[in-house]
This record gives structure tokens, C-alpha cells and sequence, in this order.
């Protein structure tokens, strides 16, 4: 922690700059007061923090996968296209008589296919992610379209259902995949030669290349990881909704950039972690659920998420001005 | 200044060379249009593919102005739908007062952008990301996330004017393409516009301003959006606050496959205009072969990285 060099000053804002300094947890802890206070304490309670979770675990998903891309100064718009698409693969296969098996490894596999092709795009085509991803989202959002012409999918299997709706030891499934794909994430950025690789090129490409990494290759694994996060978040959201539908998550990729913007990821690559993806994500969950306790109206939720992203990508770069 | 003037010639000789792909591509493929489907000549027809891309084709229009400064204008779509509940809520009162203050808005929505971007220092795609959901947010609190209803008839009449033979929304795209085309490449603002894209570096050694000019973009980008919305408004004849979803997309669309950089400094508007064309007609002939309108999407994403990864090609 730095040390003031100015006169002492009240507690108060030696509090206010310590949070000033960490902005991601200085929104996270003023909302979750904010919550429990305005909520009268229902924002604790165990079933709706549990409940929270449970929804926000998609788009949770996502965002990890989300990092990557954004770490190597990319982005992946397909992602909420993608989840429609593997929504839709799953469904179709489980109501024709595939069982559950072949549906979700197809599911996964058209996923990282999405995240392939959008990393060949990127890296031999030389197309800026943000057009790559974006054709991508349109090119995947009309195959899910197009393979029950646009109808949702109804009557999936029991066994389906266990991934948004089973709970193991009383938490939801769906919350162990996040933390799970979470602590992975976590592994691969820290812990391997690919983690440091991601940073290494997300830095500066051309140094990257110089001391001999495959830019190209770190790419493509990231954008086939945010293709497989995004298959596992289809497979969630769908077992959670009981159907495939082709027009699911049309705001989640905005969601998903969200999470990871407002954790403190530079947009210019290089900086960021996954814990400040997972308090990004936490951060729009709380808020959602707040306005939906207190039944405020619904209108605004967009406008305060868009203000919180002003508000602490505004504050990181405060922070990253100073040093 | 010598250094931006020579960027300046050796980019506009480039994109000359590229001007004629462009019309030939157009050409091209509404010939083929034209002979595989014989309906598409007729003018019934060339109507609804000018007023179907009309709207868009005034947002891409700003939006070439943006992506030319190296940045991007996500919030658009957003001002449409802000601009149409305005007109629907205000126009019950006085029709000028209505017009006036929906496209007054959105042009302060497009300087505070402006404004934000050079004070934060924020990557633009974050920032308009931001205004993009509070915008939305504006629209839905007017209209009580209700359509409203209040468009008179006289106003959503002016989609289906016709100026001779060509849509009074066709010849308003047409009029704002040609002042752009004018400011971009007959006045200081323009060359200042090309020299804050190519290099921000060498613009501010030679005394531009690009907070100034980039301001001056966005609240560009703000006032096309008011003028985009007022068609949209009379075309939809309601103010929709949960309309223009995805605009922006498209209007990005155009540009891109119009030659537009990404990455800032190069761009011509009358080759968006073109791009807007090829995407217009893509989407027509396959509505008038019967195609299945899902198919128009993957259609539109192969378009998209084919241009993009052709004119890559090309210039290396």
C-alpha cells in the first residue's frame, strides 16, 4: 500500500483513496452495502445470493473466455451468437433420439469450431477482431436460425437439466462449472507458458514474435477457449431453460464484455486478470439483483450498467495514470 | 505538414486504385441480380432496397467519419431509437419542436461522447459500449418502455414521398453523403480528420487538434444519428424504444466493406455508400430468390471477412 505524502488526513479519505486505488472492489463492496441495506438483508440471504448466481453463471462463463480474447488486445463478439447456436445443437440432437452424450461433445466441438474459425480469420486473414468476431456472431446466429427455421426447441431430456438445474451439496451445478472453468483460467494464466505467453503477446506482438512466440498460435487457443466457454454457457442456459431457443442471448456478449472491462482488463491488451473478471461479473449480477429487489424500474438497468462501465474503466485508467 | 500532405496522396492514390473494385463488384453483382432474377430491375422494387437501407446508410455515413479517426460509434442504434421516442412523445405538441429536439439531443449525445473520450483517454469501443446502454436507458425511461404513439400523419408520410422517381429518404441519404463527401475532402476539417486517423503523432506535430477534430466527429456521428431516427421514426410510425437494436452493426457493416480502415486514416464515404449498395442488394436478391431470411446473416458475415481479407490482400 502507498503511503499518503500529504498531511494526515481524516480516516475517511485515507478509506476513500485506499478504495480510489482499488476500484473494482471499492464498487463491489459500496453495492453489496447498498444491497443489504436497501434490500433490508434479503440481498444476503443465502437463496438469493444463491439465485444470483445461478443466473449470472453463463455469462460468468463467458467472460472468463472473454479475458483471454481481451488480454491479446482482441475482442469476441460471436460469443452470445455462439451460445444460441450450441443451444440449438444441443436441443436438436436430445429431442431426435441422440441421447445426451453425442449432443453436448457436438455442442463443444461446434463451439471451439466457432473460436477456430474466428482465430484463422484473425490471425491469417489479418482482420481486425472486432469484424472477425462480429461476421462470425452474424454467421453463427443464422446457422441456429436456420437449422429449425428460427423455431425454439422444446421437451429436452431429464438428464439435461441437471446442468442448470441440479445442485451438488446444495450448490447449483452451474456455479461449480463457472468456478471451475474460473479456477482453470486462473491456472492457465498464472501457472503455464501459455499464461505468460497470452501477456507476453497481449503486451507487445511484435517483441513477442521477436523472442520467438508463435503470436499467431497464443491467438488461436484464445479464441477456441472463448468458443468452448461460450459452448459451456449454451449448454447452462439451455439446461436452465428447458429449450433450445435461436434468439438467447442477444445482450449476454455485451454482458460478457462488461464483466471484463469493468474487472480492470486494459482494451489495449496485456493487463488483467480473471479474479477481476469474476468481480466484473459479480458486480452486474449484484446490480441486476438489486434493481430486482427493489423493483426499480427495469428501464434503467442498462443505463447503470453503462454507467458503472464509464465509471470504473474511468478510475483504472485514473490508476494506471498515476503509477 | 508536408509528411501528413504526402500520407495524404500516397493513401488517396491507393484507395483510387481501390475505387474501381468497388463500382465493378456493385456492377457485377447487380447484373447477375438482374439476370437471375428478372423482378429486381423493376423500380417497385429498387424503392424497397433504397428505403431499406436508407437508415443505415446515413448512420454508416458518421459512422466512416468515426472509423476514420481510429475510432468507432457503438451507441448510434441507441440515438435512433432516443430520436424516435422524442419525435412520438413531443410531436402531439409541435411537429418542429419535435424534430428539433430529437436531433438537438442526439447530436449533445454524440459531443458528450466526444467530449469523454478525449477527457478519459477510454478506448472508444468501452465508452460508446457504456453510452450505448445509458442511451437505451434514456429512450426506455421516456417511453415508459412502451411504444408511443403520436406520430402524425403527415410525418410518417414522409417515408413514402417521392421525390420523381426516388424516395424523399433516399435523396435525404443522398444529400448527407455529398456534404460529407464535401467536408471530408474539400476543408480543413476533413484533411484534419484523415491526418488524426493516419498518425495522431504527426497531426499535433502540424497543429491539429485531435481532441477538437474528434469531437467534432462524434458529434457528427450524434447529428446523423437524429436525422437516421427521424426516417426510422416515420418508417416504424411509432416512437420504439427498443428499436434500432443492432444498427450500429450494420452501419459498421458498410462502412467496412466500403474499404473503411478499422484502424484509422483511410476511408472515402462514397465507398461506403457503395458497400451499402452491395449489402442492400445481397440481402434483396435473396429475399426475391425465396432463400430463407436465416440464411441472410451467414451470408452477410462471408461478405463481410471476404471484402475485409480481399482488401488486405491486396494492399500487402
Amino acid at each position: 500500500m502507498e503511503v499518503s505524502t500529504d498531511t494526515p488526513k481524516s480516516i475517511w479519505s485515507q478509506i476513500l483513496a485506499i478504495l480510489g486505488k482499488n476500484p473494482r472492489l471499492s464498487v463491489f463492496l459500496i453495492l453489496a452495502v447498498i444491497s443489504t441495506a436497501l434490500s433490508k438483508g434479503i440481498f444476503l440471504s443465502p437463496a438469493n445470493l444463491h439465485n444470483m448466481l445461478r443466473q449470472y453463471a453463463g455469462i460468468g462463463i463467458m467472460a472468463v473466455g472473454q479475458t483471454f480474447a481481451i488480454l491479446l488486445a482482441g475482442v469476441d463478439l460471436s460469443q452470445g451468437s455462439v451460445v444460441a447456436l450450441v443451444s440449438m445443437i444441443l436441443a436438436y440432437l436430445n429431442t431426435s433420439g441422440c441421447g445426451i452424450v453425442w449432443p453436448l461433445v457436438v455442442g463443444l466441438c461446434a463451439g471451439a469450431a466457432c473460436g477456430l474459425t474466428s482465430g484463422l480469420i484473425v490471425t491469417r486473414g489479418k482482420v481486425p477482431p472486432f469484424i472477425a468476431t462480429l461476421a462470425m456472431a452474424s454467421i453463427a446466429r443464422g446457422i441456429a436460425t436456420l437449422i429449425t427455421q428460427a423455431r425454439p426447441v422444446y421437451g429436452l431430456s431429464k438428464e439435461l437439466l441437471v446442468f442448470g438445474r441440479g445442485t451438488v451439496g446444495g450448490i447449483g451445478i452451474q456455479i461449480l462449472v463457472w468456478a471451475n472453468v474460473a479456477l482453470l483460467g486462473v491456472f492457465l494464466l498464472t501457472r503455464t507458458v501459455y499464461g505468460r505467453e497470452v501477456y507476453i503477446v497481449g503486451g507487445n506482438e511484435r517483441s513477442a514474435n521477436l523472442s520467438g512466440i508463435n503470436a499467431h498460435r497464443v491467438k488461436l487457443a484464445a479464441y477456441i477457449l472463448s468458443g468452448v466457454c461460450a459452448a459451456l454457457a449454451g449448454i447452462v442456459i439451455t439446461s436452465k431453460l428447458d429449450m433450445g431457443g435461436p434468439y438467447i442471448s442477444l445482450t449476454d456478449n455485451v454482458q460478457s464484455v462488461a464483466s471484463v472491462v469493468i474487472g480492470g482488463t486494459s482494451f489495449a491488451g496485456g493487463r488483467g486478470s480473471i479474479s477481476g473478471t469474476i468481480v466484473g461479473t459479480l458486480i452486474i449480477a449484484m446490480m441486476n439483483n438489486l434493481m430486482n429487489l427493489m423493483l426499480i424500474n427495469p428501464y434503467i438497468q442498462q443505463g447503470i450498467i453503462g454507467a458503472i462501465i464509464l465509471l470504473t474503466v474511468t478510475m483504472n485508467q485514473r490508476k494506471a495514470g498515476v503509477r | 505538414m508536408f509528411q501528413v500532405q504526402r500520407d495524404l496522396e500516397r493513401k488517396t492514390a491507393a484507395s483510387r486504385l481501390g475505387n474501381l473494385f468497388l463500382p465493378l463488384a456493385l456492377a457485377v453483382i447487380i447484373a447477375v441480380c438482374a439476370f437471375i432474377s428478372p423482378p429486381f430491375l423493376t423500380q417497385e422494387n429498387l424503392k424497397n432496397v433504397i428505403i431499406g437501407s436508407a437508415t443505415f446508410g446515413i448512420l454508416a455515413c458518421g459512422m466512416t467519419m468515426v472509423l476514420v479517426t481510429g475510432e468507432v460509434d457503438l451507441s448510434v442504434g441507441s440515438q435512433v431509437a432516443l430520436t424516435s421516442v422524442i419525435v412520438a412523445t413531443l410531436a402531439p405538441k409541435s411537429l418542429a419542436l419535435a424534430v428539433v429536439a430529437a436531433v438537438v439531443a442526439t447530436t449533445l449525445v454524440g459531443l458528450a461522447n466526444g467530449i469523454l473520450l478525449t477527457k478519459t483517454a477510454m478506448p472508444s469501443f468501452v465508452l460508446t459500449l457504456g453510452t450505448m446502454g445509458i442511451v437505451r436507458s434514456m429512450a426506455l425511461v421516456i417511453a415508459d418502455g412502451q411504444p408511443v404513439y403520436g406520430v402524425p400523419q403527415s410525418f410518417t408520410a414522409l417515408t413514402s414521398t417521392m421525390v420523381g422517381k426516388i424516395p424523399l429518404v433516399g435523396v435525404a441519404m443522398v444529400v448527407m453523403y455529398a456534404l460529407t463527401w464535401f467536408l471530408l475532402r474539400y476543408t480543413s476539417l476533413g484533411r484534419s480528420i484523415y491526418a488524426v486517423g493516419s498518425s495522431s503523432e504527426s497531426a499535433r506535430l502540424s497543429g491539429i487538434s485531435a481532441r477538437q477534430v474528434k469531437i467534432a466527429v462524434y458529434a457528427m456521428s450524434g447529428f446523423l444519428a437524429g436525422i437516421a431516427g427521424l426516417f426510422y421514426t416515420s418508417y416504424v410510425t411509432l416512437g420504439l424504444p427498443d428499436g434500432g437494436v443492432d444498427y450500429e452493426t450494420q452501419a459498421i457493416t458498410a462502412a467496412i466493406i466500403g474499404g473503411t480502415s478499422f484502424f484509422g486514416g483511410e476511408g472515402e464515404v462514397h465507398n461506403t455508400f457503395l458497400g451499402l449498395f452491395i449489402v442492400g442488394t445481397v440481402k434483396n436478391i435473396l429475399n426475391l430468390m425465396g432463400v430463407s431470411p436465416f440464411v441472410q446473416p451467414v451470408a452477410i458475415g462471408i461478405l463481410i471477412i471476404t471484402a475485409v481479407v480481399l482488401r488486405t490482400r491486396k494492399s500487402e
